[in-house]
């Protein structure tokens, strides 16, 4: 038993709660652009203060927290029928159902996120189908808005929402709804009283794989988003690569880490629970 | 009060080329207890999901009443499930599962608190109505699928294999419980099951059903001393068959022999005792069934309530001549 | 289920699957365009299918991206395969929860947190021993440290579902612990390690945050070269390579789900 822990726990040791150690004595360093790497070492608390007080920063929290929480809602939307659909198909076609939502999953995140570039783009397939169509004669602008950045979340994350609430839903009694049909539920007030409630802990799930990742999200926001207020993700990356403040983006990583511990411990809780 | 409650009229259920039920009509009174017996796919469970509401009759009429069920969905059916394994709301408490089907009517405020509370008290459930069903034990989880139903007040109480998930002690105390509320609100119940000694013990009639079919309809005792078919014969209670000869119309038969019917002692006690050997013994408690092998050859299974039988021991067998029925095929 | 609920299923998944599939499809479709602009459809071509043949750019990093994947999905699959072993069999140890964290904290944490820490980590590394150097090593170190995650928690599941007293009936028959795992364990379990290969692989083969992060200048993955090339623009190229990722996807998962079938007619007994 110990050896078999060794391998995994020295591995996770090192390359996981080493640098994270790391980066959080670097949070508290200075950029020095002079040396290689860029830093000298001190024991400043400037970079969150900096954080915290400057209004961009600030607005960059705020801007990643409000799009990660209206995308997860349009996920769950989505999502959440979708999986009903799927959960109350005949049983035999549901393995396939499944397999379609889980496919796009397996392929290349950074292409589906172009596929919707060539979509949304000012003379792009959208507008040009818009304009064809007589729909529209001077088409809007959609690529780099926040439109965009909401639609590239719910397009790549929406297999994540789908499959916690399916496998809820897939596992609840059929006898539960005729029980509350024969009660005298009519099948919308069955939904709401029965259904809704007992699929709790898969939009739980759910919600948290959207949420969680579309927080920190970079690609999206790089490539459909605009120039104006950046995700947190965004920023964290620029002050590395782009301004190298290695100790500035440390404390942007810290800080992440530090607001998405919660909802990290509640989706942990949820997957132990699902195991037990 | 006159008429049935519920007719059903050559009701038939097919699901794709499996046919269900087919052609079954029967009635059931006011204040009965009736019970639809058979083994697994026999189509016992598919004619209660109709009567339910939750499959509709390929053909015939369901009436309740009077009234044709056809065209009401389960949520407008003054009829209620007890399903086979409770299926209590998880999410909710004892109360409010009780609560649900009141809510729904719009029942609310003192009238809803009222009446949930009622119905705890009918099933004695008071003091458990803030638990969750997973607190519960079996009989009680019973009690509040039972509480559930009958807070509707519907006219028909449909039960489905009521006592199969208790324990055998349980299940004598459920039974008397179910027939005293059947007694005291003046329901009609509608029992399904598999087990002989549930439908025999609790149904004012039952129905004997096999491959879709009603094979025999009648009182317990009636069928059980007269089932009309050897099917029948075997699926309730144990029975000898003995091969009989052909009738007047040149068809085989059997004669149908209760293991209770035949007396059996040490001594030749007359005329047309019939030798034989203790072949099993299974000693019960309070009985015994013995297997004996009679001198032409001829096993026989034979209730004593006496039990000091040994294997091996010669014996006498002897029965009234009305104690054995004939049946055909 | 009522006539109305199955149309209105059915019309939810018919959009669903469309919102999920028709940007997808597009991108095959212009794939094939003759024009450079990839929005305008100017005719059916082969020419960027050609062309991307000669690229010995993207051919090059696509190389460089299957050896990293092969690298690092073989080490995660040792990895979580001993992970989720420890999570689902072993008696509680002083640490565990941490344990359990760290295993499946990859999964969720924001991988450019995942990133800058790891570089962080290679540079002190650099500094003090003089190497793993920047390239096909710590970018397979980091795939393998994401990907690990995935594959303990398929394994956890897949144990999770078998009963323990499988290895004890072994055990009890006189075989050692690790000839029990050998002889009884890793046969049951060896699908759910396949198919969590085959994710670790396909989650490699399309990092691009953590790589970016981890790579040397001289190391540049398929998914670095094609985000440079997409941040200027649309490229009919990208196009042809998408179309050709999708295909190799959808075969891995059919792959994947045969390999799943397998796996649920083994258990059909045991439940």
């Amino acid at each position: 038993m110990r050896r078999v822990l060794a391998l995994p726990g020295l591995w996770l040791a090192l390359f996981l709660a080493v640098p994270f150690g790391i980066v959080l004595a670097m949070s508290f360093a200075t950029a020095d652009a002079d040396r290689a790497p860029p830093v000298a070492f001190s024991l400043t608390l400037k970079n969150y203060a900096l954080l915290f007080s400057d209004p961009l920063y600030l607005a960059a929290w705020i801007a990643s927290l409000r799009i990660a929480a209206t995308s997860t809602l349009v996920a769950l939307l989505l999502g959440y029928p979708m999986a009903l659909a799927i959960a109350r198909a005949p049983r035999r076609r549901q393995p396939l159902l499944l397999a379609l939502v889980i496919l796009p999953f397996w392929t290349s995140f950074l292409i589906r996120v172009y596929a919707w570039m060539g979509l949304l783009a000012d003379n792009g397939i959208l507008n040009n189908l818009l304009k064809t169509l007589g729909l529209a004669s001077a088409p809007g602008t959609i690529l780099g808005t926040e439109w965009a950045v909401h639609l590239g979340i719910v397009y790549a994350y929406l297999p994540f929402m789908v499959l916690p609430i399916y496998a809820v839903l897939e596992r609840q009694d059929r006898a539960l709804l005729e029980a509350a049909a024969d009660l005298g539920a009519a099948p919308w007030a069955a939904f709401v009283t029965i259904t809704l409630p007992l699929s709790q802990p898969g939009i739980v799930a759910g919600c948290l794989l959207v949420f969680i990742p579309s927080v920190g999200e970079f690609v999206i926001p790089d490539l459909l988003g605009g120039t104006g207020t950046p995700m947190i993700g965004k920023v964290l990356w620029d002050e590395f690569f782009l301004n190298a403040d290695w100790p500035l983006a440390s404390a942007v990583a810290v800080c992440l880490l530090a607001l998405l511990a919660v909802p990290i411990a509640l989706f942990q809780r949820h997957h132990a629970e699902r195991l037990r | 009060m006159s008429g049935a409650l519920l007719e059903v009229r050559s009701v038939a259920k097919s699901f794709g080329p499996v046919r269900a039920v087919a052609d079954v009509s029967f009635e059931v009174a006011r204040g009965e207890v009736f019970a639809l017996l058979g083994g697994s796919g026999c189509g016992k469970t598919t004619l209660l999901r109709m009567l339910a509401g939750f499959e509709r009759p390929d053909r015939g009429q369901i009436l309740l009443d009077g009234a044709d069920l056809a065209d009401s969905p389960p949520h407008r059916r003054p009829i209620n499930l007890m399903f086979q394994n409770h299926a209590l709301f998880p999410h909710l408490s004892v109360r409010d599962n009780v609560a649900y089907g009141l809510r729904r009517e719009g029942v609310a405020g003192a009238e809803l608190a009222r009446r949930t509370e009622e119905a705890l008290a009918l099933v004695r459930l008071e003091g458990l109505d803030a638990r969750k069903p997973a607190q519960l034990s079996g009989g009680q989880r019973q009690r509040v699928a039972l509480a559930r139903a009958l807070v509707k007040r519907p006219k028909l109480l449909l039960l489905d294999e009521p006592l199969s998930a208790l324990d055998a002690r349980l299940r004598e105390e459920t039974r008397a419980e179910l027939l005293r509320l059947q007694r005291e609100l003046g329901l009609a119940f509608l029992i399904v099951t598999h087990d002989q000694q549930e439908a025999m013990s609790m149904a004012d009639r039952l129905a004997v059903m096999h491959d879709g079919g009603f094979m025999q309809v009648g009182t317990p005792r009636d069928v059980y001393a007269r089932p009309a078919t050897r099917h029948v014969a075997i699926f309730l209670g144990n029975a000898n068959l003995l091969p009989a000869p052909a009738d007047a119309a040149g068809r085989p038969g059997w004669l149908v022999l209760r293991p209770e019917r035949i007396a059996i002692s040490r001594v030749a006690t007359g005329a047309g005792a019939v030798g034989a050997h203790i072949e099993d013994v299974a000693f019960e408690g309070d009985r015994t069934l013995l297997v004996a092998r009679t001198d032409a050859g001829v096993a026989l299974r034979i209730a004593s309530a006496e039990p000091g039988w040994a294997r091996g021991e010669p014996v006498f067998l002897a029965w009234d001549a009305a104690a054995l029925h004939r049946v055909s095929a | 289920m009522s006539g109305g609920g199955l149309r209105l299923a059915a019309t939810v998944l018919v959009f669903g699957y469309a919102f999920l599939y028709l940007p997808i499809l597009l991108v095959a479709v212009y794939s094939f365009n003759e024009s450079r602009l990839v929005t305008v459809w100017a005719g059916f071509s082969t020419r960027w299918w050609t062309a991307l043949w000669a690229n010995e750019t993207l051919l090059g990093a696509a190389w460089l991206s299957l050896a990293i994947g092969a690298l690092a999905a073989s080490a995660a699959s040792l990895l979580g395969l001993a992970a989720g072993w420890v999570l689902a069999r072993a008696r509680p140890f002083p640490g565990r929860t941490a344990f359990a964290t760290a295993t499946i904290a990859p999964m969720v944490m924001p991988e450019v947190v995942m990133g800058i820490s790891m570089l962080l980590l290679f540079v002190g590394l650099e500094r003090a021993l003089g190497g793993p150097g920047r390239g096909l090593v710590t970018i397979a170190i980091a795939h393998a440290t994401l990907a690990m995650a995935y594959v303990a928690v398929v394994v956890q599941s897949r144990l999770a579902e078998f009963d323990r007293s499988l290895e004890e009936a072994a055990m009890d028959l006189g075989a050692t612990p690790f000839t029990a795992f050998r002889t009884v364990t890793l046969p049951l379990l060896w699908p759910a390690v396949a198919a969590g290969w085959l994710l670790a692989f396909t989650l490699s083969l399309d990092d691009l945050i953590l790589t970016q992060f981890v790579a040397g200048p001289q190391s540049q993955t398929l998914p670095m070269r094609v985000y440079s090339s997409v941040r200027l623009g649309l490229d009919p190229q990208i196009n042809v390579l998408g179309t050709i990722v999708m295909a190799v996807a959808a075969s891995a998962l059919i792959v994947a789900s045969l390999l799943t079938r397998h796996r649920a007619d083994g258990t059909a007994e045991t439940r």
